[in-house]
């Protein structure tokens, strides 16, 4: 199943917001447009990719600020900057916060729409590794608290016969544990076992 | 200044590129609805205007009429201004005090230019009031002579006040009204320095604003 995009527009120009739909249209895109970040905000944004086109002039709350205001909120949709006078410092910033592209108006529609074609890919990417995170997360969590120690000693580096000894049972009972860790986790080698508990278990978990 | 103006600018002519753009992309598909070509023209003339109309704005106040300046008593001209916004003193519920200085040195001053200026003052000074209710709109109007013999004029309102950084308001394009172009202040700053004075801003006790700006005097009096 393909998802729908949508791209958000944040404009206090209602023109600026007009045309911009119209112009991402032409390419089949969605857009949604708001006149001020608030108003943005307190719409439900749906679960599908998304990307936002900025206005870095926005009244009451400049659109710096508001990136800003996304990141603490934990909401990490790519921006797309556009500014009637986008000086260096500015758009450093705005690259640093991790902005896709920031342009200056009037632009080029390719410009533009090349930049949101990457935030909506970008974000595509993110939806994907959440998924695929969370999903590692379920299979991890199903995995009973001894086979998650054995799992942890496996990739450790430890073999079947000292994970046996430091948890004082039978190495045939390891092995159990360990065949069924990796049916579990859905590990189709040890390698890629490794790759997955790395990614689901931080550093300090892992066993010394 | 120019940054803001093109930001002024900016506006209309994004949308008019956008929706240009927009056009000639489903021209070149073969899919440009006549209905759909009809409302983008439409936007791109409506923003073309505007963008022309940002520009006259901005025209008719930095245009360079010829100064005329004559020795003027600066109470007259307060009165003269005071007469004119009359009527939007009444519809706002102001109530206006003057407090001048009699004998008033003479300054030498372009009539319009001045008028100008206390007009913006006494304008704004109205509108930061418009949206007082439980405090009486008072405006005054003072002038006087400061020690160094330069004549003063304050205009104090008890409107919404000024934010921390009093000092923006003279900058280009910075305002606070919704329909407000960000220009009155600026320009009736550089009138002011233009006749050799200064305008300045400071918070008026216990609520509003006071705008005061000096003239230099020129030895006749009235």
């Amino acid at each position: 199943m393909t998802e729908v995009p949508v791209v958000f527009v944040v404009d206090d120009d209602a023109s600026v917001r007009s045309s911009l739909k119209f112009l991402l249209s032409t390419v089949g895109l969605h857009a949604e447009a708001f006149d001020s970040a608030d108003s943005f905000l307190r719409k439900k944004c749906p679960d599908v990719p998304s990307c936002l086109v900025l206005d870095v002039r926005l009244p009451g709350l400049s659109g710096l600020d508001f990136q800003r205001d996304l990141a603490a909120r934990n909401i990490c949709i790519p921006i797309v900057f556009l500014t009637g006078h986008g000086d260096i410092p500015m758009s450093v910033r705005a690259m640093k916060g991790g902005a896709v592209e920031f342009l200056t108006k009037p632009f080029r529609d390719q410009d533009l729409l090349d930049a949101v074609r990457v935030g909506l890919d970008r974000d595509r990417a993110r939806r994907e590794q959440e998924k695929e995170m969370a999903g590692l997360r379920t299979r991890f969590d199903s995995l009973t608290s001894r086979e998650q120690e054995v799992v942890s000693m496996v990739i450790a580096g430890m073999l079947n016969k000292q994970i046996a000894a430091e948890l004082g049972t039978a190495e045939s009972t390891v092995k159990v544990q360990r065949s069924r860790a990796m049916e579990k986790m859905q590990a189709e080698s040890l390698a890629h076992l490794i790759k997955m508990i790395q990614k689901v278990q931080p550093p300090s978990q892992k066993a010394s | 200044m120019t940054a803001s103006i093109a930001h002024e600018v900016n506006q209309p002519l994004t949308a008019i590129t956008n929706n240009g753009s927009a056009c000639l992309r489903l021209l070149a598909n073969q899919n440009l609805d006549p209905e759909v070509l009809r409302r983008a023209l439409e936007e791109i003339v409506a923003d073309g205007n505007r963008a022309s109309a940002v520009i006259a704005r901005i025209r008719g106040f930095i245009k360079k009429a010829p100064e005329e300046k004559s020795e003027l008593d600066v109470n007259e001209v307060i009165q003269e201004v005071l007469a004119l916004v009359g009527p939007e003193l009444q519809k706002n519920r102001v109530s206006v005090e003057c407090d001048l200085r009699k004998a008033l040195p003479l300054v030498l001053a372009d009539r319009v230019q001045l008028q100008q200026v206390l007009l913006n003052l006494v304008v704004n000074g109205i509108e930061a009031m418009t949206a007082v209710t439980e405090r009486p709109r008072e405006l005054l109007v003072k002038s006087q002579i400061e020690e160094s013999g330069d004549l003063m004029v304050t205009v104090r309102d008890s409107g919404t006040g000024l934010s921390s950084e009093a000092d923006r308001v003279f900058t280009p394009f910075f305002t606070t009204k919704a329909n407000g172009m960000g220009m009155g202040l600026p320009i009736s700053r550089s009138l002011v320095e233009g006749h050799g004075g200064r305008l300045w801003a400071t918070p008026n006790s216990p609520h509003g604003a006071v705008f005061s700006f000096t003239l230099p005097a020129t030895g006749s009096s009235s």
